[in-house]
């Protein structure tokens, strides 16, 4: 956002009242609790009814990605980053095949965790420890990542060159972050959701409001981009060739059920009040991709036609160049763009917050409740949560501070649908199948993600950017983790799982 | 009934949703956008109906719940 005019103090009001207001809630939420249990923190005592279900989905699944890295996509390759529409729709698709037998255990049997439908299903440790392991590295990456963003967006903001505005966003958001996640919990967390859930669904109206009357029509964007891929031999409005139709199966597959597997995803699913508030809540998010996706795509072609110029990782930048030429037009264009400003500073904090918690609850409950202090209060292991929260969060702004230069780094990181999609037979297939076996999907997902980082970091010969002709390198490790636990469980000896779902 | 046909639904809406069908050297442009866009729109929607659909129905056991 280093490209936007400087804010005034009226637009610097508006950011700090929202963040104001976001304390605010978490008080109220901290005098609503009804209990001094995990339960009540973790999962706000399984109480969310639709509304506060789906605002809070809505805004842990739409990130600060939506408006930058997407807005990026659709000017680097054009209008095939179309397949965004029908991936985020996957997620939601992806819910149906396990949210609703997920659901009723989760009532019946009180998890909190993810692990402990794991452990409840599979009665295996070693299953159990390996899920939890990955979903934390997964989650801490995903939190780093977002805290970076943060401090990225604040230091474009204040159009600071040097790093004391992304140092101060970093310390100042993460902080504001931990305090309310730390006095309410999830109820904090979902209820500060519901208003970032708000101001993001503005924001994506204003922005398409902007667009239109700044740009003018999509029809005049698309025969600009098409002279031009008629003139450069670019594919940026026409027909996609086999190569991109290849990787758009491979993202529909990647991100349909690796995003549905995130722990405060599956922790949103327990959280639900009903069977009902959960599947109403999920019939709206089913129809969320089509205006946020495609508010995002109209952004990036416009930028693409009226704005050329920038190429590769420096075309995630565009977003801040778009609203700048939308800032400069008049003063509702400059008012419209800090409401905009502050939906991109909700997304990241609202998907951060949720990743927090989730984190939190698993370190808690996974590892020292499981482990380290077994017979510890409900009191006692809350409190701990808390600790858990700050002393992570703590560690992960100096990891945001000290590789705020390692944007590559952050990067070959961030493989973590590729890491995630591995945990599909144990959970999606484990509430389906009653003969899966621990010992097969244990071995299966080892095997599945040491293929999956293999394959996205070895620069093999059939290999590029990290994918196989354009297959994700965790869907291709998906096929013999799912064969493992299929075929050993179907060769060992028949007996009834720990809890007894096929049935249910 | 719709419930049986979901999965065989969602695989001909996923075959729809990918443009390997369409020639290559296509320049239709429907309501400002390329056509196969168009398409990739309406299927997309067409998977969020019949999503919305299923989530209609009452889970098995959803009665003991309390709303």
């Amino acid at each position: 956002m280093s490209d936007l005019l400087p804010l005034g103090v009226g637009a610097w009001t508006f950011i700090a009242l929202y963040l104001l207001s976001l304390l605010l809630i978490g008080w109220i939420a901290r005098r609503a609790r009804q209990a001094d249990t995990l339960q009540d923190f973790y999962l706000a005592g399984n109480g969310f009814g639709f509304m506060v279900l789906f605002l809070t989905l809505f805004a842990t699944q739409y990130s600060g990605n939506t408006f930058f890295a997407f807005t990026g996509a659709t000017y680097r390759i054009g209008y095939a980053w179309i397949l965004s529409l029908h991936f985020m729709t996957a997620v939601v698709v992806a819910y149906l095949t396990f949210a609703p037998r997920l659901h009723r255990l989760a009532r019946e049997r009180h998890y909190l965790t993810p692990a402990d439908y794991i452990a409840d299903r599979y009665g295996s440790p070693l299953l159990t420890l390996l899920v939890t392991t990955i979903m934390i590295v997964v989650l801490c990456n995903f939190l780093l990542a977002q805290l970076m963003a943060m401090g990225r967006a604040m230091q474009g903001l204040a159009h600071d060159a040097g790093g004391v505005a992304y140092t101060g966003g970093v310390v100042v958001l993460a902080l504001i972050m931990v305090i309310y996640g730390t006095l309410g919990g999830l109820r904090a967390v979902a209820w500060t959701d519901a208003i970032q859930g708000a101001i993001l669904a503005v924001g994506f109206a204003v922005l398409l409001v902007l667009l239109i009357d700044h740009f003018g029509p999509l029809g005049e964007a698309t025969a600009r981009i098409m002279a031009t891929d008629l003139a450069e031999g670019t594919r940026k409005a026409l027909v996609p060739d086999a190569a991109r139709c290849r990787e758009w199966i491979s993202y529909i597959l990647t991100v349909g059920f690796g995003i549905c597997l995130y722990p405060q995803a599956i922790q949103r699913i327990y959280a639900a009040r009903s069977a009902r508030a959960l599947r109403r809540s999920l019939a709206v998010m089913a129809f969320m991709p089509l205006p946020t996706m495609l508010i995002s795509l109209v952004a990036g072609i416009m930028a693409l036609a009226y704005l050329p110029g920038l190429e590769g990782a420096s075309a995630d930048q565009i977003f801040g160049r778009v609203l700048r030429e939308i800032q400069s037009h008049s003063t509702l264009g400059y008012g419209l763009v800090v409401v905009t400003l502050a939906a991109v500073l909700a997304a990241m904090m609202s998907t951060a917050d949720s990743a927090l918690l989730s984190i939190s609850s698993m370190l808690t409950k996974d590892v020292c409740a499981g482990h380290l202090m077994r017979g510890a209060s409900e009191a006692t292991l809350t409190r701990l949560g808390k600790i858990a929260s700050w002393t992570l969060i703590g560690v992960l702004i100096v990891l945001a501070v000290v590789l705020r230069e390692q944007t590559s780094l952050v990067r070959i990181m961030d493989r973590k649908l590729d890491l995630l999609i591995q945990l599909t037979p144990a959970f999606i297939l484990g509430l389906r199948w009653a003969r899966l076996r621990a010992g097969p999907v244990a071995l299966g997902l080892v095997l599945g993600v040491a293929l999956a980082l293999l394959l996205a970091f070895l620069e093999l010969p059939f290999t590029a950017a990290g994918k196989v002709m354009g297959i994700h390198p965790g869907l291709i490790a998906l096929v013999p983790n799912l064969t493992i636990a299929v075929a050993g469980s179907l060769r060992a000896p028949a007996s009834r799982p720990t809890v007894s779902v096929a049935s249910r | 009934m719709i419930a049986r046909f979901a999965p065989l639904l969602y695989a001909v809406l996923l075959l729809l949703a990918v443009p390997w069908y369409w020639p290559l050297e296509s320049r239709a442009v429907w309501l400002g956008v390329p056509a196969w866009v168009c398409v990739a729109v309406v299927v997309s929607a067409a998977a969020s109906l019949l999503t919305a659909v299923l989530m209609a129905r009452p889970w098995p056991g959803e009665h003991d719940d309390d709303e």
